[in-house]
């Protein structure tokens, strides 16, 4: 079959229906400008809110920039200073420890949901279960935070309940003690079991011929090569997905630190997100904060090239 | 079928854009609408309680000179970034309501309008300057660094020990403490009864002690004013016992950048910073050993609960604490004093009297410099600070369930939640003359980020994390950089060849 190339450059395709159908030229071409225009929405929101303001505060990172009188040219002075900020590597190793945490949790713990309700019998009861794991994303987040907040307070009902369970030793100030701080921060949104990981999950089980079921019981195959052989392998491109997702918004995520600890006790949960915001909007270092803004950015790149090339060699692998 | 598809999708392409475009516009146009013009005015308070009031005084004023002001309100948490964010965009209010903290930030970034020359001069053609119908002492509070006043005192507060005076008996206490040994005795003996003397929050930053701290550091520090504040007017004399020997007077950056380095207030130069934070200490075996992981919120009802024999806030919450406690089912005698005080005992270099009683402004106002209508913003303030119309304003105030901000600053104004106090040997007149240091109601820091640094180390201090030696340490490099930060920020009014000559350059 070939192609015409039309005047106009707009390459003619055969219709839907076979030969001899064919589509006037101008509803072809107009049906193709509209469904780009449904595209503008959105992209053109991205760019707005989020390409748009990022270059602009770029140049920034270059300035010594206070919001106000000061506004001075500095080139890399922002990035050098950032090398020797006491605060800096602890705040990256305690983002990249609770990234690290949050991602297995939320990873393992969906799929493992997600395979409870894909071999429960009852269409019905699926149905339920699935609506029921997403029923905590429709809480705000930062209710949520503040709920935790209370709960893992000196007084509050984790710890209480644990005296109850007569484990005093291990009842701790969660938010007030830095050797504890990031368990407790970790330990927010227990059970972990993330709705929308959940149900990603949930529709790629399904995507599983059951013919592969029937003849892996066939040969034999119990739960764990079942899970091993057929499942896991349906589901490697979710994981890989959400395994990116999690590093993305990980790894400039604060809002859990920012709403319960304010990066305290004494800078124990400082993230580098909160640092920004800090060094920007508390310190008026506008330039500084835009300068490690930029450094996070470049490690987010770093670790989804990473992850991606990762996953990639490990798919390779086990087409071979 | 096919001519209605291709019309849904062409329609809801149509629909579609015209939203960007909407959402363009959104994003385009500021957020709490147009910068006001000429003929109308935009103030925006951080109280919610006081929007009915200002409302009340912006229809008296539209009524008397055909301009409208709009009150807006800003929630109080995190407001300094909110109208940073907006003075920075250009779409801030024409008048905001700040307390003293943000006027400091917000003047070395040039956002605000110096009012010196209203001040002195007479109020909307009344006799007397708008000055003179401030209680004395508060307009000095509005000061920058530069030495201009930006902020009108619009309220004041007093910090006060609260004391649950049933539990002081029990401990066989019959009178507060007027100074810090008597307190570390009283404490002791609450101890002793199995009281706990004291419920103090630190997470959150929260400023309980260290409203004990800076009093009695600028104290300490006091006999060194004359040799801080070099670059003073002609005839300036200092008394130490007449506060109003330091009226018009502040220390400027380059003043304080000279103090620094000379090691007259670098905490690990000072023999008084030592002193003051070796007799502070004293406090620590009485605190609640949670304090580090007590906020705020969970430590005042250990207090009302009758949990705790003290706390510290501020005077006029009393009748609030009383009421808390009732509705917790629990009779509360409450007693108000003075901030117990340091005395030469305590500190051998406070030669000078002791501490002032930590009260002064609560919040001011500021104008916006780049507000399209500085003379009607100029206008507005001193029509609102009029005794008549704060009289007729105040009892408007909605302070039934957070509590009062603060009391009136005008002379002759009545507070309208003055009553309340069921017992009182409280008396917030400062007795010493005091050019603050460190700003009142402020750690001693001097900016934002050695404020945030300061509360890091001093939790660590009162926890036992840090010895004192590299408490003050710590707090050397802080002041040091803040200062330093400073100089560069005030550049336009320090003056080079006073640092040269001062320092031996």
């Amino acid at each position: 079959m070939t192609a015409t190339v039309q005047a106009t450059g707009v390459r003619d395709r055969q219709p839907a229906g076979g030969p001899g159908v064919v589509r006037p030229r101008r509803r072809r071409r107009s049906g193709l400008i509209a469904a780009y225009l449904t595209l503008v929405p959105s992209v053109g929101l991205l760019v707005l809110y989020v390409f748009y303001p990022f270059l602009r505060g770029l140049p920034d990172a270059l300035y010594r920039y206070d919001g106000g009188t000061v506004d001075d040219f500095v080139g890399l002075g922002n990035f050098r200073a950032l090398l020797s900020d006491p605060y800096l590597v602890p705040a990256f190793r305690n983002i990249l420890l609770l990234m690290a945490v949050n991602a297995f949790t939320a990873i393992t713990v969906s799929l493992f949901v997600a395979w409870l309700i894909h071999h429960v019998a009852s269409t019905r009861l699926r149905y339920v279960f699935r609506n029921v794991v997403m029923l905590p994303a429709v809480v705000p987040t930062v209710v949520l935070l503040l709920v935790w907040t209370q709960l893992l307070a000196q007084d509050g009902a984790v710890n209480r309940m644990l005296g109850a369970l007569g484990l005093h030793s291990l009842e701790h100030a969660w938010l007030g003690e830095p050797g504890w701080v990031l368990v407790g921060i970790m330990v927010v949104n227990f059970p972990w079991t993330n709705g929308i990981y959940t149900l990603m999950y949930c529709a790629a089980l399904d995507e599983v011929p059951i013919e592969l079921y029937e003849a892996a019981k066939l040969d034999g195959a119990g739960t764990w090569q079942i899970f091993r052989n057929v499942e896991a392998p349906a589901v490697r491109g979710q994981t890989r997905m959400l395994l990116n997702l999690s590093v993305l918004t990980g790894l400039q995520s604060y809002e859990s630190v920012i709403v319960m600890t304010q990066g305290g006790p004494y800078d124990s949960s400082d993230v580098p997100g909160l640092l920004v915001y800090k060094d920007a909007f508390q310190f008026s270092e506008f330039g500084y904060g835009m300068a490690m803004a930029v450094l996070i950015l470049g490690i987010t790149i770093v670790m989804y090239a990473l992850i991606a090339l990762t996953m990639r060699r490990r798919t390779k692998d086990a087409t071979r | 079928m096919a001519l209605r598809g291709w019309f849904g999708t062409r329609l809801t392409a149509v629909v579609s854009v015209a939203c960007l475009g909407a959402a363009g516009l959104v994003a385009c146009s500021s957020s709490t609408g147009s910068s006001s013009g000429s003929g109308s005015l935009r103030l925006t308070s951080i109280y919610a309680g006081y929007v009915t009031s200002f409302q009340q005084a912006a229809k008296d004023f539209k009524a008397k000179y055909g301009v409208s002001v709009t009150i807006n309100n800003l929630a109080y948490t995190g407001y300094e970034q909110v109208l940073k964010t907006q003075l920075i965009g250009g779409d801030a209010p024409d008048i905001m309501l700040v307390e003293p903290p943000a006027l400091a930030d917000f003047e070395q970034a040039g956002y605000l309008q110096p009012l010196d020359a209203e001040l002195s001069g007479p109020v909307l053609g009344e006799s007397g300057s708008w000055e003179s119908t401030f209680q004395k002492g508060l307009i000095d509070q509005g000061i920058g660094l530069d030495g201009k006043h930006y902020l009108v005192p619009w309220n004041t507060i007093a910090q006060a020990l609260n004391y649950n005076i049933q539990l002081y008996a029990q401990a066989g206490i019959t009178s507060p403490p007027a100074d810090w040994s008597s307190w570390m005795a009283d404490n002791a003996a609450l101890q002793n009864a199995g009281v706990a003397p004291y419920a103090v929050s630190l997470a959150g930053d929260d400023a309980q002690l260290q409203w004990y701290l800076t009093p009695a550091l600028e104290a300490a520090l006091r006999p060194l004013t004359t040799q801080i504040n070099l670059r003073h007017r002609q005839g300036w004399n200092f008394n130490a016992n007449a506060p109003s020997s330091v009226a018009g007077e502040s220390y400027t950056a380059d003043e304080l950048w000279v103090a620094f380095e000379k090691g007259l207030i670098d905490p690990a130069k000072a023999p008084a910073y030592r002193s003051v934070m070796t007799a502070f200490m004293k406090i620590i075996p009485y605190l609640n050993k949670d304090a580090g992981a007590t906020t705020a919120k969970s430590q005042s009802p250990k207090f009302t609960t009758a949990k705790s024999a003290q706390t510290t806030g501020a005077s006029l919450l009393a009748s609030a604490y009383v009421a808390k406690a009732k509705a917790a089912g629990v009779t509360l005698q409450l007693g108000l004093a003075n901030l117990p005080t340091m005395t030469q005992s305590d500190v051998p270099e406070m030669t000078d009297g002791t501490m002032n009683p930590l009260s002064g402004v609560r919040a001011g106002l500021v104008i916006n410099k780049n507000s399209k209508d500085v003379a009607n913003a100029k206008k507005f303030l001193e029509f609102l600070t009029q005794k008549d119309e704060e009289n007729k304003i105040l009892p408007l105030e909605e302070t039934a369930t957070t509590g009062p901000e603060g009391s009136p600053a005008v002379v002759g104004v009545t507070d309208p939640n003055a009553g309340g106090v069921t017992k009182d040997t409280f008396d917030p007149q400062p007795k010493y003359a005091e050019l603050h240091l460190y700003g009142f109601g402020n750690p001693p820091t001097f900016d934002n980020q050695d404020t945030s640094e300061f509360n890091a180390q001093f939790e660590k201090l009162i926890e036992g994390k840090m010895s004192l030696d590299d408490f003050l340490k710590a707090r050397s490099a802080s002041n040091q950089a803040a200062l330093k930060r400073n100089l560069e920020v005030d550049k336009s009014s320090i003056d080079q060849s006073f640092i040269d000559k001062e320092l031996g350059h």
